[in-house]
């Protein structure tokens, strides 16, 4: 990875609004055409990077370099960033076409040039008809749709989005982060997207950096993430794993030696911290019955959900005092499964990941 | 990205004229707030000289215009006659204006929507013009110089503030709460009475405050409509301003300004706490 | 005590209209008695008994009148504007800024003139602007003996103190057509490539311009009416409309005289209001006087 195609980058980035540390030393480095989004809940920094970067805000500390360039001292009209706001903030007096069209104006393209691009932008988000209306006359989704047109049209380097799907329905959402998904292929704009849904991080980013309380916990593709969490909040709040405790942890060849409650397993990740890890298992990962070579565990089964596809139980098992754990199987699996119930589960080696205890932090 | 060099150049001018605009905000809104302050500060500060004369800074501080103010039959005759009249005018404008609430926004009455603007009216009436429509009203029947007249005419220039802040009030009264009121057997009148006033109690307490104020600070309509026996404290500040100043209006001046301050921001803490 | 509805009437949240006659009767009564009838007599009144123009007449045709109207209107529209202006300034910073403080702080300044009597509010100006009030003893702190400005009993005194009273009565309308306003707007214009300044003209005054209109026609109609200001802070130069009507009443006992004046004043405000209403509608109107 070349310095030439990192787009953006933030260095060690700080915020503190008085004493409260908004953001906390955040480093990220973005590629050329790549969507990142910036997940976390409310307070978590994310909207703050995402107004540092666009120059609403000034940072305490550490740099914004967009190609290289630190753009600190930039006003956001020097910055050639495109933004589409929550409310999408379209201007109310303007036509649709005008709206798209101010942009370009603002960066000193001539007529011809600016009515031949703003139905170009129309064709794009499949608004053709529309340039004449005004915003008020539009639904919300295709006033979104004018909100990434107009942000786009004089083709900035970066697009930040700011939640924008937020006020939708969900069937509306869905159907927009098509729309956006097939922008991005077209145009590969390089996108910061800010939201709070991991549903919309999982289906339109290329890497996804999580944030929690102005920290960043961690930043891969969704596939990692999810696979090889490597820390305990990660799992918890992205993989959706539970958290089992631990007694021992001994490294033997190409693997680690876990010891919980007298029984032992031989897991095939090797782990290097310092303290002892925790065990996360996804939800998904245990399995109805008696597996050989696996943990075993007997569970009682405390509620459970049907979901369609699969079925949602939460179970208690004893291990190392009783815990509390969410199982997804197969509907077809569990359909004589009932609340009250005792079942075996197993948990084999391979799907067993360790992960860093950082829920203190 | 499409940026020419000479674009970059002019938004960089554009930044700086940015920056520019940014500091001569900050110092037009430092000096529209010094604006603003100043004149009540000062006034406030002398009122705690003890020189004779006004004068700036204040050789010797102490409270003797206080001391003289309370001793001044004259000044305290004329809070007396402010009071009188106030208390009134605050008692009327909202006996007057919580029924006129009531029907602008929980009755069907057609011409509601006028009713309210006639209420509201006399808040765009120009003062003087208006002064002079009511000497020849007053005169008519015989109210000038007469402490009616007064309390009629200030609850009048009350009435619009009043209306304001009560419809205000009553557009957050959720219509349900009658209605549930009344299925459980109340007549409608209790309904009202019960449900909707009680919950606009801060709304009225506030609008009494409010029209207590403007009568008290009201200085155009005693003067055109007043009469010997009716010096308020602004006409009597009025008429000392012109004739000869005394270091003793600063302590009148800051006595006024502060309980009116007082009981605006008690009025509005009131009312906004019941929201 | 319980009622059976048996009328097959349901309940409805609203009253009837015969409610509505009975309890507005006391604001209609007393509306109509004191506002209503005075504006039609003091119409009335001006028309006099002989030829029904002759007073008009007679007051366009005098110098000093037509020139104290020109003088009250020229100073209120030139009130106005600053007033809008500055608050303008004012409501739009209480709207966009972050800081907790400076918001508070813009509060309070702006409804400080609010809690003093217009005699007060004018009775400080007059200690201030005096010769040798505050003002001219700062200067001459700053720059030596010789600097002094005479603003007492001037024009400009005037102004400063109307513009005094009047700022909050413009900053709170603006302050209410700002919230209507999407702060958003002129965030995604700079991102666009606006400056701040282009911005806020490009996308914020156009959306403003309505509410604009009509706190200025709001701020000009109780400017004209201005009393006790002009005659504490004027001096005789300085002759407002309202002086000359409590001239005519009180010293020249010229009754109809004034309520000629006093109904040009009244068409002024009614024009002003109109045009207002006209041209941005009776709702923005009534929105910028809450």
């Amino acid at each position: 990875m070349t310095t030439q195609n990192i787009a953006l980058s933030f260095q060690s980035v700080v915020k503190k609004f008085g004493d409260q540390r908004a953001v906390s030393d955040v480093s990220l480095d973005i590629r050329d055409g790549e969507w990142v989004t910036l997940l976390g809940p409310s307070g978590s920094g994310k909207t703050t990077l995402l107004k540092i970067l666009a120059g609403f805000e000034q940072l305490t500390s550490g740099a914004v370099l967009l190609r290289g360039k630190d753009v600190s001292r930039l006003t956001p009209a020097e910055r050639g960033i495109g933004m589409v706001f929550q409310q999408y903030a379209l201007f109310p007096h303007m036509t649709v076409a005008e709206n798209i069209a101010y942009g370009l104006k603002m960066h000193g393209w001539n007529k011809p040039d600016r009515v031949a691009r703003v139905k170009e932008m129309l064709s794009l988000v499949q608004l053709d008809a529309f340039g004449g209306r005004m915003p008020a006359q539009l639904s919300g989704g295709q006033q979104q749709r004018v909100a990434l047109a107009r942000a786009l049209a004089f083709g900035p380097t970066v697009l930040l989005m700011d939640e924008p799907l937020g006020a939708l329905d969900r069937s509306l959402r869905l159907e927009m982060e098509q729309q956006f998904r097939k922008i991005h292929r077209e145009l590969r704009p390089t996108v910061i997207y800010v939201t709070h849904d991991q549903e919309e991080a999982l289906v339109l980013s290329d890497r996804i950096a999580i944030l929690r309380d102005g920290r960043l916990l961690a930043f891969d593709t969704p596939r990692n993430l999810h696979d090889n969490p490597g820390s305990a909040l990660v799992a918890s709040f992205f993989a959706g794993a539970d958290l089992l405790p631990v007694e021992k942890a001994t490294v033997v060849d190409n693997g680690t030696e876990i010891t919980c409650a007298g029984e032992s397993l031989r897991v095939p990740e090797v782990w290097s911290g310092d303290a002892l890890p925790l065990i996360a298992v996804g939800p998904s990962r245990w399995k109805q019955g008696n597996v050989a070579g696996a943990w075993g565990a007997e569970a009682s089964v405390t509620d459970l959900s049907y979901l369609g596809d699969t079925t949602q139980l939460t179970c208690e098992i004893e291990w190392s005092g009783t815990r509390s754990i969410t199982v997804r199987t197969d509907a077809e699996e569990s359909l004589n499964v009932a609340v009250g119930d005792r079942i075996p589960l197993s948990l084999a080696p391979r799907d067993v990941r360790l992960v860093s205890d950082d829920r203190g932090q | 990205m499409i940026q020419r060099p000479e674009r970059a150049r002019a938004l960089r001018a554009q930044a700086v004229g940015d920056a520019v605009g940014r500091w001569a905000t900050r110092i037009v809104l430092a000096i529209t707030l010094l604006f603003l302050a100043i004149p009540a500060l000062l006034v406030f500060v002398l009122s705690f000289s003890s020189s004779q004369f006004i004068e700036f800074p204040p050789p010797a501080w102490g409270f003797d215009q206080y001391i003289a103010l309370f001793q001044s039959a004259r000044w305290l005759d004329a809070i007396g006659v402010s009071i009188r009249i106030a208390v009134p005018v605050a008692l009327l404008t909202i006996s007057i204006a919580v029924p006129a609430t009531l029907v602008i926004n929980r009755t069907t009455m057609p011409a509601r929507n006028a009713a309210y603007m006639l209420g509201v009216s006399s808040l765009l009436f120009p003062g003087a013009a208006f002064a002079v429509a009511l000497f020849g009203v007053f005169s008519q029947f015989g109210l000038t110089s007469t402490y009616l007249g007064i309390v009629l005419s200030h609850t009048v220039l009350a009435l619009p503030i009043a209306l304001i802040v009560l419809s205000t009030a009553i557009g957050r009264v959720p219509r349900q709460l009658e209605l549930v009121a009344m299925s459980l057997g109340a007549s409608r009148l209790r309904a009202w009475a019960g449900v909707t006033i009680r919950l606009l109690g801060p709304a009225v307490g506030a609008s009494a405050l409010f029209a207590f104020v403007t009568s008290f600070d009201e200085a155009v309509l005693i003067t055109f409509l007043g009469g010997p026996g009716l010096v308020t404290v602004p006409k009597a500040i009025f008429d000392s301003v012109r004739f000869g100043v005394e270091p003793v209006i600063t302590a009148i001046a800051t006595l006024t300004f502060v309980v009116t301050g007082l009981c605006a921001t008690i009025a509005s803490r009131v009312n906004s706490r019941s929201k | 005590m319980t009622r059976n509805r048996t009328d097959g009437r349901a309940f409805s949240a609203e009253a009837g209209p015969w409610w509505g006659l009975a309890l507005s009767a006391p604001l209609v009564l007393i509306a109509g008695l004191f506002v209503v009838y005075p504006l039609v007599r003091v119409f009335a009144d001006s028309l006099g008994d002989g030829n029904p123009f002759e007073n008009y007449v007679r007051f366009f045709s005098s110098d000093v009148y037509v020139r104290t109207l020109v003088f009250t209107l020229l100073l209120s529209i030139l009130v106005t504007v600053i007033a809008v202006v500055l608050g303008a300034v004012l409501a739009w910073i209480m709207r966009t800024t972050s800081s907790r403080w400076i918001r508070l702080l813009c509060w309070g300044a702006v409804l400080v003139p609010f809690w003093m009597s217009v005699v007060v509010k004018n009775y400080a100006f007059t200690l201030l602007l005096g010769r040798r009030g505050m003002l001219n003893e700062v200067l001459q702190w700053a720059f030596g003996e010789g600097a002094m400005l005479e603003l007492l009993y001037t024009n400009t005194a005037v102004v400063i103190g109307m513009l005094y009273s009047m700022l909050p009565y413009a900053v709170l309308p603006l302050f209410v057509t700002f919230l209507t306003i999407n702060p958003e707007i002129p965030l995604a214009a700079q991102t666009l490539g606006a400056s701040r300044m282009r911005a806020i003209r490009t996308t914020v005054l156009p959306l403003a311009l309505p509410g604009m209109v009509a706190t200025s026609s709001i701020v000009f109609v109780i400017t004209i009416g201005f009393y006790i200001t002009p005659v504490l802070l004027g001096g005789p130069r300085s002759t407002f409309m309202a002086t000359l009507i409590s001239e005519q009443t009180f010293s020249l006992f010229n009754y109809p005289g004034a309520a000629t004046s006093a109904v040009v004043l009244i068409v002024v405000a009614v024009v002003t209001l109109a045009t207002a209403i006209k041209a941005v509608g009776i709702d923005r109107l009534k929105r910028a006087l809450t």
